[in-house]
Parts: C-alpha cells; sequence; structure tokens
C-alpha cells in the first residue's frame, strides 16, 4: 500500500514537459535512490540541466546530487527544515503566492493552518527572519525562494525517492517536517500540470499492466496475512496457505525493550489505513509467553536500527535463553547467536525477480526504471562450505518439525521458479525454456497513447482517482468509491481530522511532544517552542510512513532526557557540526557518522560479543 | 587505422565508482596471459576517482577526476622498461606484459601520472589495460564506459586524424599536457577540476526589509581590465568560473539603479566566496537636501 506516499505515475513525463524548477528537499536521488534501481534515475536527471530547469537543494550537506546537478543550496542546520517550510508559507500566505482555487475546492483546515503560520494563534508569526537564527538560512534567501516557488511551477521531490520516501523524516521530529512539505505542495495545487512530487526518480512511462510479483507480494510464503499476496499473487498462484497464531508482536525498533524490560509498547506503522496508524500494540501481549527465542533473519539490526547498543543489551540478557541467527554473512550481528546458520548468495540458488519491483510495499517501483526488466537469476556454483539455500534450510527445519511437504508441496527451488513464472505474465510473451536461457525480459514499452495518467491530476481536476493501483481499498473512500483522498474529509487535510480524535490536547499527541526536539538545541534546555498547533495541522492523505511510526514510536521516550540526548548525538548537536555547509562525499563520511562510536560502544560492542552471553558457545549447525 | 581513446567528462563524473568496480571485477580473481595478471583485491585503484572541493557555504563545487593509464603515445614507462616489458600496440594502447615485467619497480616511478601500481605479492607494476582482452576479443567499449550511468565516459575507436578533430570540437584537454606524453585518455571540462571562482550574493534593503537584489550587473577586473560581466539571479547570486588559481588580485564591480555602486577587491587562492554584499542607498542628489 501506499499510504505516507504519494502516487508517482507519469510524473517523469509530466516534470519534464511542464515544470520549471524542481526543488530536491533532503533529497540525494544520486547516491540513496532508495530501492534496486540503481543508477537508472541518474540519466533522467541529466535533462533537467538540458532543458535549463531551475535546481534547489535543501539538504545540510552539499550531497552527490547536488555537486552533480548544480543548482542553489540552502543547508539548513540538520532538522529545523519545518521552520523553513514554515517560513515559505508565510511568504505565500502574505503575498498571495498560492492556488486559492485549489485551496478552496479541494482541502479543508486552510484557516487553522493559515492562523498558525501567521501567528495570529500563537503571537509568533512564522516569517522569514523568525526562521532565520532556527535554521541559519538568511531570510532573505528563504524569501527569495518562496517568490520563486510560488511562482513557478515546481515539483518537489522530497527524500531519497521524492515522494516522500526516506530523507529528514527519518529524524526525532521528521513528522513535522513531513506535514509541513505535504502543506506546501497542497498549498500549489498538487496535481497541476507541473506541480507535483517527484524529482525524476519514479514515474516513468513503464507497462504497469505487465504483472510480476512483487519483493513483498508473498513469493511461496503462503502468507496471506502479512504480505501483498491477498491483492495480486494469490489468485494466480494458489498454495497452501500460512498464517502465524500468535497475536503477540513486537516492531524491531521494540524488540530490545521487550527482551530487556519485559514489555513494551508503541505505534507500529501500518499500511493499508490511516486510522491503523493510532492502533497501539503493547508487549506481553495478553496471555501469551515472554520471547525466550530470537532467530535473527535478514539485514542486521546492528547496522539499521537506533541506540543499536539496546540490541547489544538485549542479546547478552539472562531473559533470552536462545539465539539463532541466518546469515550468509559472519557479520557483527551472527557472533551474538547461539547456533549460526549458514545461508548461500544468491550465486548459489536458484531464483526469479524484477529489477526495481517493490510490489506489496510499495507499488509499482518499477517505474524508477527505463525499461521492466525481469531476470532469471541461475544458480552458478552450488552452495560453499557448509552453506544452504534459505529455502534449504526452512525445508530442513520443516523436515523435523513434521512439516516438510507442506512447505516445499512437493516441489524443488527450481520448481518454484517455474511456478511463479507460471503466475506472471511472462508466459505471454516468453517460453519457460527461452527464458532459462536468455536469462532476463525486458517488458515493451507501452503505446505513446496507454500511457498510464499523471498522478494526482484526477484529484486536482476533482474527477475520479485513474491511476492503476488498487489503494485504498474500497472500503477506505469516505463517499463513493474512487472520489478523494484517503482523508476522512476525503479532502486534503491541513487540519488532519483522524489526528485531532486520536489526540485533541495540543500538549498529549505524540506529535507534539517530538515537536520540542523540533530544534535540538531547544530540547537541551528543555523548552518547548515552535510549532504546538501542528499537533492536529497535517495532510495525512501524504504523510510518511517512516516519520509517522517513529514519531509515534519516539514519543514516550522522549519523556526521557537520556533518549533526547541520544538521539541529538546521532543528529549532531549543530554548533559541534564542524562538517556543517562542507561537502559530503564517499570517500569522507558526514561527521556524525564517525563520532557515534566514541560515545556509545558500537565500535566496541562486537569485540564484547562472544564471551558475553555466559556459556553459549557459538557453533554451525551441521548434518542438517 | 582506427586507434583507441579515452573520453572523460569531468562535468557528467558524480562519484558513483562504477568503472572502478567495473575494473576491480574484471582483473581481480581473473587474469588474462599477455594482458594482465590478477589484480590484489585491496590497495589498487586502477581507475582512480580524485576528489577537488573548492567555495565554502553555501557557493561550494565539487568536482572528480577518474585517472588512469593515459595510454601514452611517447610514454616513459616503455622507455623505462627492460626486456620489451611495456608495449605499445599499433591500436594505441599500452600494456605492461606481466610475463615480462616481474621485478621492474621502476615502471611505478617512471609514470608521470602515478598511473602504475605495484603489486606487493606477486612484485609486479600494474595498469589498467584498457580492456584490451576483451575490445581483442570484439567489445567496443572498455567497461568502465559500459556501465558509466551518465556516460561521463566514452570509447572512441577512431583514426588520429579523427580524433584530433573531436579534441577541437568538444574542447578536450589531456593531464599535464607538459610532460610531454600525449596521452590517449582526454577530459572535457577538465576546468571544473582545475580552474577556481569568485562568488558572491549581493542584497540590500528595500522598503525597510533586507532583500536579495536580483539582476545587480556585477563586472569582474583584472589590472583594470574587464573579464567578465553577470546579472545576479533571484537569489542575488553571482559566479564568475573558469579562473586560475593563486592568480592574484580581482576586483568587482556590482551596479543597481536602486543603489549606489560598490566595489570589492579579492586577491584570489582558492576558489573565493566574498559572502552577502550589502549595497548602500544612493546618496542624496546634490541639491536635494536642505
Ligand atoms: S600513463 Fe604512465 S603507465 Fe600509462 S602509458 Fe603513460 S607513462 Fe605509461
Ligand atoms: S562510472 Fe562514470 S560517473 Fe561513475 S565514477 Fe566512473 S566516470 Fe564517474
Amino acid at each position: 500500500m501506499r499510504l505516507g506516499q504519494t502516487e508517482t505515475y507519469g510524473t517523469v513525463e509530466d516534470l519534464l514537459k511542464e515544470a520549471e524548477m524542481v526543488v530536491f528537499w533532503s533529497a540525494d536521488p544520486e547516491c540513496t535512490s532508495g530501492s534496486y534501481s540503481a543508477f537508472e534515475g541518474t540519466a533522467r536527471r541529466q535533462w533537467l540541466r538540458d532543458l535549463g530547469i531551475e535546481i534547489v537543494h535543501i539538504d545540510p550537506y552539499y550531497n552527490h546530487t547536488a555537486a552533480l546537478l548544480g543548482g542553489k543550496w540552502f543547508a539548513p542546520k540538520p532538522g529545523t527544515d519545518t521552520a523553513m517550510a514554515l517560513a515559505i508559507a508565510y511568504v505565500w500566505i502574505t503575498e498571495g503566492l498560492y492556488d486559492k482555487r485549489f485551496v478552496a475546492e479541494r482541502s479543508v483546515g486552510f484557516e487553522p493552518w493559515r492562523d498558525y503560520v501567521l501567528g495570529r494563534e500563537d503571537g509568533v508569526p512564522k516569517t522569514p527572519e523568525w526562521q532565520e537564527p532556527e535554521t541559519g538560512i538568511p531570510a532573505k534567501d528563504v524569501r527569495a525562494l518562496a517568490r520563486q516557488w510560488g511562482s513557478k511551477k515546481t515539483y518537489l521531490g522530497a527524500g531519497g525517492w521524492g515522494n516522500g520516501h526516506g530523507g529528514a523524516c527519518r529524524s526525532a521530529t521528521g513528522i513535522q517536517w513531513a506535514r509541513a512539505l505535504a502543506c506546501l505542495l497542497a498549498m500549489q495545487g498538487m496535481g497541476r500540470p507541473g506541480v507535483n512530487y517527484g524529482h525524476l526518480q519514479w514515474g516513468t512511462p513503464v507497462d504497469l499492466h505487465f504483472y510480476f510479483p512483487g519483493y513483498a507480494d508473498g513469493g511461496m510464503s503462503g502468507d496471506l496475512e502479512g504480505t501483498g499476496m491477498p491483492i495480486s499473487l494469490y489468485q494466480r498462484m494458489p498454495q497452501l496457505p500460512t498464517f502465524n497464531p500468535s497475536t503477540q508482536k513486537v516492531p524491531r525498533l521494540r524488540i530490545p525493550e521487550a527482551i530487556l524490560e519485559g514489555r513494551t509498547e508503541g505505534y507500529p506503522w501500518n499500511g493499508k489505513t490511516i486510522e491503523g496508524q493510532f492502533q497501539k500494540f503493547s508487549y506481553p501481549a495478553p496471555g501469551h509467553s515472554p520471547i525466550r527465542m530470537f532467530y535473527k533473519y535478514g539485514g542486521a539490526s546492528i547496522g539499521t536500527m537506533s541506540e543499536t547498543n539496546r540490541y547489544v543489551r538485549a542479546y547478552r540478557s539472562e531473559n533470552l535463553e536462545f539465539v539463532v541467527n541466518q546469515s550468509i554473512w559472519f557479520e557483527g550481528e551472527a557472533k551474538f547467536a547461539d547456533v549460526l546458520l549458514p545461508a548461500c548468495t544468491q550465486f548459489e540458488r536458484w531464483d526469479i525477480s524484477e529489477f526495481g519491483g517493490t510490489g506489496g510495499y510499495a507499488l509499482h517501483g518499477q517505474t524508477q526504471m527505463n525499461h521492466r526488466i525481469v531476470l532469471m537469476q541461475h544458480k552458478c556454483i552450488e552452495p560453499l562450505g557448509e552453506s544452504k539455500s534459505d529455502w534449504q534450510i526452512f525445508l530442513e527445519l520443516s523436515h523435523r518439525l513434521g512439516l516438510g511437504a507442506y512447505y516445499s508441496e512437493g516441489m524443488t527451488e527450481l520448481d518454484w521458479v517455474k511456478r511463479l513464472f507460471d503466475a506472471s505474465d511472462l508466459p505471454k510473451h516468453i517460453a519457460w525454456k527461452d527464458f532459462l536461457k536468455k536469462g532476463y525480459f525486458v517488458v515493451p514499452a507501452p503505446a505513446e497513447h496507454a500511457r498510464d495518467p499523471v498522478a494526482l491530476r484526477w484529484f486536482y481536476e476533482g474527477r475520479k482517482k485513474d491511476v492503476p493501483e488498487p489503494h485504498p481499498l474500497p472500503g477506505d473512500y469516505g463517499r463513493q468509491f474512487l472520489e478523494g483522498l484517503q482523508t476522512q474529509s476525503g479532502k486534503f487535510e491541513f487540519e488532519c481530522s483522524s489526528l485531532k480524535r486520536f489526540d485533541p490536547r495540543r500538549s498529549g499527541a505524540p506529535a507534539d511532544r517530538e515537536v520540542s526536539a523540533f530544534l535540538g538545541r531547544h530540547a537541551d534546555q528543555g523548552t518547548l517552542r515552535t510549532l504546538p498547533a501542528a499537533a492536529h495541522l497535517a495532510a495525512l492523505a501524504l504523510q510518511l510512513p517512516h516519520a509517522l511510526r517513529r514519531q509515534a514510536e519516539r514519543g514516550e521516550r522522549h519523556c526521557r532526557a537520556p533518549g533526547v540526548r541520544e538521539r541529538l548525538l546521532l543528529l549532531g548537536r549543530p554548533d559541534q557540526r564542524a562538517g556543517r555547509g562542507r561537502a559530503r562525499h564517499r570517500g569522507a563520511r558526514p561527521r556524525q557518522t564517525l563520532q557515534r562510536p566514541r560515545r556509545g560502544g558500537l565500535r566496541r560492542a562486537p569485540d564484547r560479543a562472544a564471551p558475553a552471553r555466559g556459556g553459549a558457545r557459538l557453533r554451525v549447525l551441521r548434518g542438517l | 587505422m582506427k586507434k583507441w581513446n579515452l573520453v572523460i567528462d569531468v562535468a557528467q563524473c558524480f562519484n558513483c565508482n562504477a568503472c572502478a568496480m567495473a575494473c576491480h571485477d574484471e582483473y581481480f580473481g581473473n587474469e588474462f596471459p599477455g594482458y594482465a595478471a590478477e589484480m590484489p583485491r585491496l590497495g589498487h585503484r586502477w581507475i582512480d576517482i580524485r576528489q577537488r572541493e573548492t567555495g565554502r557555504c553555501p557557493a561550494v563545487e565539487v568536482s572528480y577526476l577518474p585517472v588512469t593509464c593515459n595510454h601514452c603515445d611517447d610514454a616513459p614507462c616503455v622507455k623505462a622498461a627492460r626486456d620489451g616489458a611495456v608495449v605499445k600496440r599499433a591500436d594505441g594502447i599500452v600494456i605492461i606484459v606481466p610475463e615480462k615485467a616481474k621485478g621492474q619497480r621502476r615502471l611505478v616511478d617512471a609514470c608521470p601520472y602515478g598511473a602504475v601500481w605495484w603489486n606487493e605479492e606477486k612484485q609486479l607494476p600494474q595498469a589498467w589495460p584498457f580492456d584490451a582482452h576483451l575490445l581483442d576479443r570484439g567489445w567496443t567499449r572498455t567497461r568502465g564506459s559500459q556501465v558509466c550511468p551518465t556516460r561521463a565516459m566514452r570509447t572512441l575507436h577512431v583514426e588520429d586524424e579523427e580524433m584530433q578533430r573531436i579534441v577541437r570540437d568538444e574542447r578536450l584537454q589531456v593531464l599535464h599536457p607538459e610532460y610531454g606524453t600525449r596521452p590517449r585518455v582526454y577530459y572535457k571540462n577538465l576546468d571544473r577540476w582545475s580552474k577556481v571562482f569568485v562568488a558572491g550574493s549581493v542584497a540590500g534593503v528595500l522598503g525597510g526589509i533586507t532583500e536579495c537584489i536580483e539582476a545587480a550587473r556585477v563586472v569582474l577586473e583584472k589590472d583594470g581590465r574587464a573579464l567578465a560581466e553577470a546579472r545576479t539571479d533571484p537569489y542575488g547570486d553571482f559566479k564568475f568560473g573558469g579562473l586560475e588559481e593563486r592568480s592574484g588580485a580581482y576586483r568587482v564591480r556590482i551596479a543597481d539603479e536602486r543603489f549606489a555602486a560598490k566595489t570589492v577587491d579579492v586577491a584570489l587562492g582558492g576558489s573565493a566566496y566574498l559572502g552577502t554584499i550589502m549595497l548602500e542607498p544612493r546618496p542624496a542628489p546634490a541639491g536635494t537636501s536642505t
């Protein structure tokens, strides 16, 4: 589902034909394009220069995209972007530089947003001068930017994908940035020709009617609950369904607390509905056993989560009796395991996949590609050493649980690849044996007249939704099927109705508490400044899921002083950031990354890993 | 006859390192007798992406320069080699023959570009052999130019006369022409790597508010002579590029009819960002004051 990210169809063509300016805000697609599409977007962004489309970068770092494309660079202090966004809105409101028809007809809640920006509510007008001490960006520059943006057809590329994924939303206060940016684009009439989300990373005119399952569509898992399978794949590839009967679930960020403290709670991301964001989980779930065993499979938590010494402590805790780690590499985290199951690489097993196919999680990631390419992943060599394919490891375990035949359905790995091939649209174009031999298939591009409509144009023009995505789910439309956004009003909400229902008290909402950390230094002083009303000012249809999840999950932790400090350390105190204003490049990573180990035990942790788990021994399971 | 050349556009290189990775993929774990011995896993960068930062926030430029063996037509390494260990092929490619070059550390010192790497384990000097083993099998591009996402790296197989025409048309340059080695690796937009700039932001008070001053006329002078002229953009910014490093004193004159003319002097070392230049109100014309 796409909750939190916008649709992107047709935006490459629309941007190149119509837009006069692109704002890359916390967006470095040349370095962090996001998902599985290599440098496909890089070639397209060259055309921005060829066409003379104006380019603006807003990022504390002079990032790779800025270095390559050039343009005007604004370097706000880290985490202060929201103040800059509010000041832009201030200029637009006071100088009339926004789409008044769109705001009147397609949105609700503009008045409280306007009053907040103008300072009628809290006596603090969010002027360019007001933001200057917060962001470090001169007021005159913000005014000039607001005027340019307000008078030119402008695409907003927010985050690495350009449609709101990644970037500044992944910070302590990212939710406010996400909401403010959604409000900015709404003020400019999102969906108007030349006005939309994106920076040419998504939205190519590839044929999306050709079906090939995405990486989160469930594959051979039979999992109808935790994957995209029930929407797309199951009908084409019926298989033995599987269900996890336990209703006890702990989001990854909260696993250390669950193990160490025995209880935790928070608000995990829900990709299906807006209101799902307010669904609280708590651990332990009623009647369930506490966690005693941890089966680690997939990317390392210590490399990707926040405050990762928590994971080190959890692995060492006596509360956790048994740890299994199934990995290709003997990475740092693998060393915490009692039993290690070495998995082979993709070169040692059969598989089939599509380049950039993120379906089941983020639909139609293939629009990052210049051509859709489905790949036959040949097994080049037998698995090295004692390693086995993940499929084989799970099969062996299933055998021991008396489930082997149900798991494999009597098929080999290559049989499953063939079955997925048959479930896709590939057989309409290429025979199995030819595909095996060739190793790939390039999906033909659609005829020009058959290209998909431009994202959000239907909404801008007040028509029924006409882009090829199955969400919101039919029951989630407020009025008629296909009419309006996923918000409760069906309109763009400057003041967000569901969030207001969730917690109308300004000081109580998780979003509000985050605001105190909004500008790092203020959080240090324990003062609450700026943006109080933003607790329920938002455009939920366009909210960013990661931001929202993080904001919610960090909400309660925010009360704890150490949490705040540690987070500040991760962000880097603006006044300590020697690297600010200097170029960021691959050779020398930004400073705050280098600072992290000094403070915590991040670098030292793996050394301590082995002896830490008492009598636990590290061994490779033999003879599986 | 047609010969091989490589053209690298500095303005298009963004440090993705795909070419360097492709080179590593080709030569690490593989050996091509007569062309190249195996490259060590670590330490060698046969295609080396160098980096330069110039200016200061917010006027910054970063450029990348892929440096590799230049396959010089008048190659010092060929002269320094013993026993025919370095061969200049008729198609322009220079090969350090692995079977003959063992122990010849002198080749590392002979190359003025630092393009020869010493393989300690094999006691062998090594450099990028232009993927000659692939070209000889019918490839038309090197692996680096095949993978380059921005086509910053192009392989050209043309007659020398044709190449000279391309050099003129595209204003290509070589690294250190003063070495007299006549490289076959050419660079486009090399100024981005070697030259510096003077930039600034022009502002003034209008209606009681400090604003960026757009369309002010800015002239860059050296020794009293105008070198270039520009108009400030909507952010009041101006920039003069293509200047020589450490080229001494320059004068920047700024004129906008609403303000008094302003002059800023700068002694150029590296790139200079002059910061925000505030224009003052025009002095009241004589006779109007009472
Ligand atoms: S660059 Fe160095 S190694 Fe290559 S041909 Fe010229 S002198 Fe020889
Ligand atoms: S592949 Fe191209 S853009 Fe990337 S580093 Fe090499 S020359 Fe530069």
